[in-house]
């Protein structure tokens, strides 16, 4: 188990993260997701002892990563965001060495899971080419890769799949699963909603520091606001009157972006003559009208202060 | 132990690649320079050339740890492996010794063989010395590349310090040729009593006195490099 308790990380003036308190629990796959900047990396990097936190504590199985890193070292796996790799070395010798440096596999054993892994993101017939000289992808997928034949009890990456190509991403995730199932816990760091939903059993929004929103993702679009969304589109620089709709009890919020408004509700379906009906009595011009079941974007969108409320 | 050993020699297969290159530099200047001059000249500088060639591959050390820092921002992932990082600073150290003992090794052994100590015990001597240099040198390009914010501050310090060991050493010149006023600083710099300690290695007699005074400043730089490395890589 993972817990932060009121961590807070300071550069200069600026709260990258700022009383953040999450407990990760042991074999899930938790989903960090926030937009760019949110502090998901930094995040990561103070569970990972290479930032030491400006406030609050965290701690891994119990142990503090101020007062023992070496030990929480010893308990986690990091895929970088940007990948770190020597670049004259080969992905395999980079694995190899990385597996030397964090397990005590034998050389035979770690030459087996480094073999595997390759063979399985395809990139075996690659394994003697120079890292630098590779693809942004490729690059991306080693680094992932360091993780997954590490196998460490606590396996983080940060946006995993960013750069792959479809088919690399699903098989991407379907091995983090695997890891998950072979007893590792899992942190993903992502600003990808279908990753985040697809990939985790619960899903914590970040934003500006701050922990916002922790559930699972059914959970969450079911709590957000009804569960469905209807997106108007009115006439340019209309006044939108908000609080006409607030007087449905299914109405539970209202948010604008220039002549997009969009209203979370329940039972849209029976309500929508009705929202319709009165705004058009109002003198409110219609241009289109969609009716949706509300979206893990929706949920970040709302969380993320990207609404006018 | 088995460990250090270990971690010792990937860091040194790591970036030693690099250093393939020193070793044929080196062949060249040893070839060129006893042609072009007598041979008694270079008997006398030959040392000189090594350590100069010692001295640039010990500064990689801290280009490496430096380049890690702000270039490839791979120290933050040498950070989180499970590796203590006393350990880890002792070993980069050692590492770094190694290569330049690696990069000058075709040179200490031509002008061993120049020296006719080649068969002589006073081969580890010289190895040694060329060791000991190197270790000074290395903890010193860390010390300042743990604090060098930029690469042109790394490079400046770095041309300064090397400056310093070749042109205000023995390398060239024995110290009575150089103004009165500049003497003491001439024999008080750590290169020439590197060249003092390698040249009374040609001589009979024991070479263990320059030798020793050796020992002192590079174990002094080696620590300094260590504590600002660990200052650097603390958390
Ligand atoms: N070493 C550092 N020094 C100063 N500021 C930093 C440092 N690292 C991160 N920051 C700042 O902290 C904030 C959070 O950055 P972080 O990298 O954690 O975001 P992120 O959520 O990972 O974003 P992204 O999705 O773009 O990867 C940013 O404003 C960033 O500029
Ligand atoms: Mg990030």
């Amino acid at each position: 188990m993972i817990s932060f308790e009121k961590a807070g990380k300071r550069f200069g003036t600026l709260d990258a993260v700022k009383d953040f308190t999450l407990e990760i629990r042991d074999q899930e796959i938790l989903g960090l997701l926030g937009p760019n900047g949110a502090g998901k990396t930094t995040l990561m990097l103070m569970m990972g002892t290479v930032y030491r936190p400006t406030s609050g504590a965290i701690s891994v199985n119990g142990l503090d990563v101020v007062k023992h890193p070496n030990d929480v070292r010893k308990l986690i796996g990091i895929a970088f965001q940007d990948p770190r790799v020597d670049g004259i070395l080969g992905a395999f010798d980079v694995l190899n060495w990385h597996l030397k440096m964090t397990t005590t596999l034998g050389k035979e054993e770690r030459a087996e899971r480094v073999e595997q892994v390759l063979r399985a993101v395809d990139l075996w017939d690659a394994r003697k080419k120079r890292t630098w000289l590779m693809s942004g992808g490729m690059r991306k997928k080693v680094e992932d890769c360091k993780v997954l034949a590490q196998r460490p009890s606590i396996a983080v990456f940060d946006e995993p799949t960013a750069f792959l190509d479809v088919p690399s991403r699903l098989l991407m995730w379907k091995m983090i699963r695997e890891l998950r199932d072979q007893g590792s816990t899992v942190i993903v760091a992502t600003n990808m909603m279908d990753e985040a939903e697809r990939l985790s059993e619960r899903v914590a929004i970040v934003n500006r520091g701050k922990l916002v929103a922790i559930d699972s993702p059914e959970k969450l679009k079911s709590t957000t606001k009804g569960g469905e969304v209807l997106e108007l589109t009115v006439g340019v620089g209309q006044q939108f009157p908000r609080e006409l709709l607030a007087e449905f009890s299914e109405v539970q919020d209202v948010t604008q972006t220039e002549n997009k408004v969009s209203v979370y509700l329940t039972s849209g379906r029976l309500l929508l003559p009705k929202i319709v009906e009165t705004l058009t009595n109002r003198g409110v011009k219609i241009d289109s009208v969609h009716l949706k079941e509300v979206t893990l974007e929706d949920v970040f969108l709302n969380y993320t202060g990207q609404s006018l409320d | 132990m088995e460990r250090d050993i270990r971690i010792l020699f990937s860091d040194t297969f790591l970036v030693g690649i690099m250093f393939a290159n020193f070793c044929i530099d080196l062949f060249v200047t040893a070839a060129t320079f006893s042609n072009l001059i007598s041979s008694s000249y270079f008997l006398m500088i030959a040392p000189g050339s090594n350590f100069l060639t010692a001295m640039v591959a010990a500064f990689q050390s801290g280009r490496d740890v430096w380049r890690e820092k702000y270039i490839k921002d791979l120290a933050s992932y040498l950070f989180t492996l499970p590796v203590p990082r006393r350990l880890f600073a002792a070993s980069r150290v050692a590492g770094g010794v190694a290569r330049s003992v690696i990069a000058t090794f075709p040179g200490t052994l031509v002008i061993s063989y120049l020296y006719g100590i080649l068969f002589s015990p006073k081969l580890v001597d010289a190895f040694v010395i060329v060791g000991l240099f190197s270790l000074g040198i290395v903890g010193l390009s860390m010390a300042v590349s743990a604090f060098a914010s930029s690469i042109e501050v790394f490079a400046t310090v770095r041309s300064a310090i090397q400056l310093y060991l070749s042109f205000l050493s023995t390398i060239f010149y024995p110290a009575s040729l150089f103004p009165v006023i500049v003497q003491p600083i001439v024999e008080t710099n750590p290169m020439t009593w590197a060249m003092n300690a390698f040249r009374s290695l040609s001589g009979q007699g024991s070479s263990l006195g320059p030798i020793a005074i050796l020992v002192a400043p590079s174990l002094a730089f080696a620590l300094l490099g260590i504590g600002c490395y660990l200052w650097y890589a603390r958390l």
